[in-house]
């Protein structure tokens, strides 16, 4: 009885706005996983004998391949450059502490055909050599296969590993270094012994973004011809219009990643028990002398030359071919549809975003963090998912809603839902809701909850105070939420050219399609629009870093 | 009568088996000054944390001025339980003045009489002339009356004062000590005062409640 009573105390304590409109939000990405979930629960159709027998095998393989390589050689590459950059003084390292994270502003597809262009027999590379009569065997330089895509996936996906690190040795990692040294072990000793497994936790982060990157990717697999899990969705759901097999092969891929999502919350369980031990002495960078400073330097040249610059001159000459032919009045209007798509799913997903991280900081409790954990779970499901769920979702809800169309007289269950815009709005939502919460939670946690309570009780609800006090002093938390999901909205390829209605277009999906009909030069506007989008975002990530640090 | 009444409450952190504050009951007459002492880690501020409503309690009901905010069934939202409060840390909005911290619980009156109301406080706290600074431009006895202001400006039932004296230094403690005393008595207030030291209960309250 006291336990009853007790019950609906807390309901009541509970039951508010802001918890009706969280739990929305917790809907509205629950639902695209429903028909996935249940797909796995249906009896298999002759087709998916022939996938499990002929190509299954193939895929996976291809998969984790994919996955295994990209992994090693950004974790290599990443970690390599952040101890470089956190523990040596060496020429140029103020610039390249900060210009190793450009690359995540180009789009793995966008690098992909630029470099397989570049690589091509026409392109700059062979040509330059044939010009100093090197005649190299053109086989050197297929790019377009599992090597290639690896070289891609590294190129452009290292700054994750490396952010990561870097600000782990910097801040974390001082005095047990400087203890290493002091006990008299050279540096090799103390990379390996010491700072690296240390890092371990930082870098399973890092390295975690990466596999879920290359395993939601589309663009670069599908232009170089290897064939993944993520591919193959779209092959059964496009090529044999098998979208029950499409989803079963979802669901596969979904408990694989939920499973690497769990592995890496596990990895990373101690992550806050090291951090808050006590104040730690940032580490002092030491001079690199002679030789070892210019090898230094020119090694962080040599990656952010291939990484970011080649890469961007290149379209930068390609552009300039191609501009007044691409740049019509119909291209602006591209833009703009562009933006207004992306900055309306921004404006919903930082709703919900504040919505769910206020709840889950005012009332800590099992639910509400089970709540948050929910809402940030899109960022680990592969676009080709998350894709074929909206879709189930929305044709099941076309289908309900057929009579309410018929009254309207739009005919017999005619798809209106599931041919509209609104379709992607959602699947943006589902797939990026992790990054504005993500920034949100931060600044909430670095202001507490201290002036929340002032204002409790002063005689402001949880509404009111939110709008006079929270929000003022998270403003600048808001902001760069904004930036970081509109960015990635602008620059997400799998999710737009699946769910886009007929005849609209989005930047990545025109410049992809440019590239697809082996028209470079002009997919090369497009995609130096999106690069100079996604720059802002590294701007913002690297002043949220340095705020984080201070 | 008594402002405040707590019956047989019972307190336990999410995740702890350990009550915090087990069956404790006392009540507090109206414009009675309360200290409660206690060692580190009693239950001191958690105490003032349930009163006021940020936290609820497991078991038992405390009444505020004959209406009661937390029972079995009941749960009254801390913005709807009248209660002021100063916290250790103080709290000052750092996005708003002087002037708009001390009238920011005053949402509810109309703006002639906040101005009003605004004087009046900057007179009892003795900050005229300050109320366009903002928190960071003030020194940490005037941060303190500032807190002290704006908790007792929108007229609670009680306040509670978590260690208001722990952030200042020895000489300034001696004389706020004293000013605290005569503000709390000019503006006839009920009060429950978490402290530390002694010789802060002898100075300005009159009777103590020991939390073990
Ligand atoms: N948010 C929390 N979650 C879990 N336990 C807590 C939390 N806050 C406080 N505690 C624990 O509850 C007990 C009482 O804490 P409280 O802050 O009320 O003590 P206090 O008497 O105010 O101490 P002090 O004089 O040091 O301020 C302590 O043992 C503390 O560790
Ligand atoms: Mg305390």
């Amino acid at each position: 009885m006291a336990e009853r009573a007790k019950l609906i105390r807390a309901l009541k304590k509970h039951t508010n706005s802001w918890l009706i409109l969280g739990l929305l939000g917790a809907a509205v990405i629950l639902l695209p996983l429903v028909p996935i979930i249940l797909g796995l629960f249906k009896a298999p159709n002759e087709n998916w004998q022939h996938i499990t027998q002929y190509l299954l095998a193939g895929y996976l393989l291809n998969s984790l391949q994919l996955v295994a390589l990209t992994g090693f050689f950004t974790v290599t590459l990443g970690v390599c450059l952040a101890w470089l950059i956190a523990a040596y003084d060496f020429p140029l390292r103020r610039f390249f502490r900060w210009a190793l994270l450009l690359p995540l502003a180009v789009p793995p597809y966008i690098a992909a055909y630029t470099y397989s262009t570049m690589f091509s027999y026409t392109g700059i590379v062979q040509k330059t050599l044939r010009s100093f009569d090197v005649t190299p065997n053109p086989k050197w330089f297929g790019v377009l296969s599992m090597r290639g895509a690896v070289f891609i996936f590294t190129l452009c996906l290292f700054p994750y590993v490396y952010m990561i690190a870097r600000s782990f040795f910097e801040r974390q990692s001082g005095s047990y270094i400087e203890n290493a040294m002091l006990l008299g072990r050279g540096p090799a000793a103390v990379f390996f012994r010491v700072a690296l497994p240390l890092a371990r936790p930082a870098i399973a982060g890092g390295v975690a973004l990466v596999v879920f990157e290359v395993l939601g990717d589309y663009g670069v697999t599908s232009y170089y011809g290897v064939h993944t899990i993520s591919t193959a969705i779209f092959q059964t759901w496009f090529g044999m219009y098998d979208v029950d097999s499409a989803i079963r092969l979802a669901a596969y891929l979904m408990i694989g990643t939920v499973g690497l999502f769990l592995v890496e919350r596990w990895v990373r369980r101690n992550r806050r028990f090291s951090s808050s031990t006590s104040k730690m002495r940032p580490l002092a960078p030491r001079r690199l002398k002679g030789g070892w400073s210019w090898a230094a330097g020119l090694f962080c040249g040599s990656v952010f030359a291939w990484s970011f610059l080649f890469p961007v001159v290149q379209l930068g000459v390609w552009a300039s071919w191609t501009f007044e032919s691409v740049f019509t009045p119909a291209f602006g209007e591209l833009i703009i549809r562009t933006v207004s798509l992306a900055l309306l799913a921004t404006v919903i997903i930082m709703f919900f975003a504040v919505i769910v991280a206020n709840l889950h900081r005012t009332n800590a409790n099992p639910f509400t963090s089970a709540l948050s954990r929910w809402v940030t779970a899109g960022y680990s499901v592969p676009g080709a998912i998350v894709a074929i769920g909206v879709l189930a979702c929305f044709i099941g809800l076309d289908r309900v809603l057929a009579p309410f169309y018929a009254v309207l007289g739009l005919g017999k269950a005619p798809l209106v839902l599931s041919m509209s815009l609104v379709m992607l709005v959602v699947a943006y939502v589902v797939r990026f809701m992790a990054t504005g919460f993500n920034a949100v939670e931060a600044g909430f946690e670095r202001v507490g909850t201290k002036f929340t309570e002032v204002s409790r009780t002063l005689g402001f609800g949880m509404t009111r105070t939110f709008l006079r006090v929270d929000l003022p002093l998270i403003k600048g938390a808001i902001f760069s939420g904004i930036v970081l999901t509109f960015v990635e909205i602008v620059k997400e390829l799998p999710l737009a050219m699946l769910l886009r209605p007929f005849n609209f277009e989005t930047l990545a999906t025109k410049a992809y399609q440019y590239a697809n009909d082996e028209k470079i030069f002009e997919a090369a506007v497009p995609s130096l629009l999106i690069i100079g989008v996604s720059m802002i975002a590294v701007y913002v990530l690297n002043q949220v870093g340095k705020e984080a640090g201070e | 009568m008594s402002v405040v009444d707590v019956k047989n409450v019972s307190f336990a952190y999410a995740g702890n088996r350990v009550p915090v504050i087990q069956s404790l009951s006392f009540s507090v007459d109206e414009r009675a000054i309360v200290g409660i002492l206690g060692a580190s880690g009693s239950g001191k501020s958690t105490l003032l944390r349930i009163i006021a409503g940020l936290e609820t309690p497991c078991e038992g009901s405390i009444t505020i001025a004959g209406r009661t905010v937390v029972d079995a069934r009941t749960f009254v939202q801390p913005e709807n339980r009248g209660v002021g409060m100063v916290f250790q840390d103080y709290g000052l909005f750092p996005h708003l003045t002087v002037a708009q911290n001390i009238t920011f619980g005053l949402h509810r009156l109309p703006r002639e009489q906040r101005q009003k109301r605004l004087a009046a406080m900057a007179e009892l706290v003795q900050l005229e002339g300050y109320e366009g600074r903002f928190p960071h431009e003030l020194s940490g006895g005037q941060q303190q009356r500032v807190a002290l202001a704006r908790a007792l400006a929108p007229q609670p039932s009680i306040l509670l004062m978590d260690e208001p004296f722990s952030n200042l230094d020895a000489a300034l403690k001696q004389s706020i000590r004293q000013e605290l005393s005569d503000i709390l008595r000019r503006a006839k207030m009920t009060c429950l005062l978490v402290t530390h030291d002694e010789q802060d209960v002898e100075a300005i309250c009159d009777r103590t409640l020991r939390l073990s």
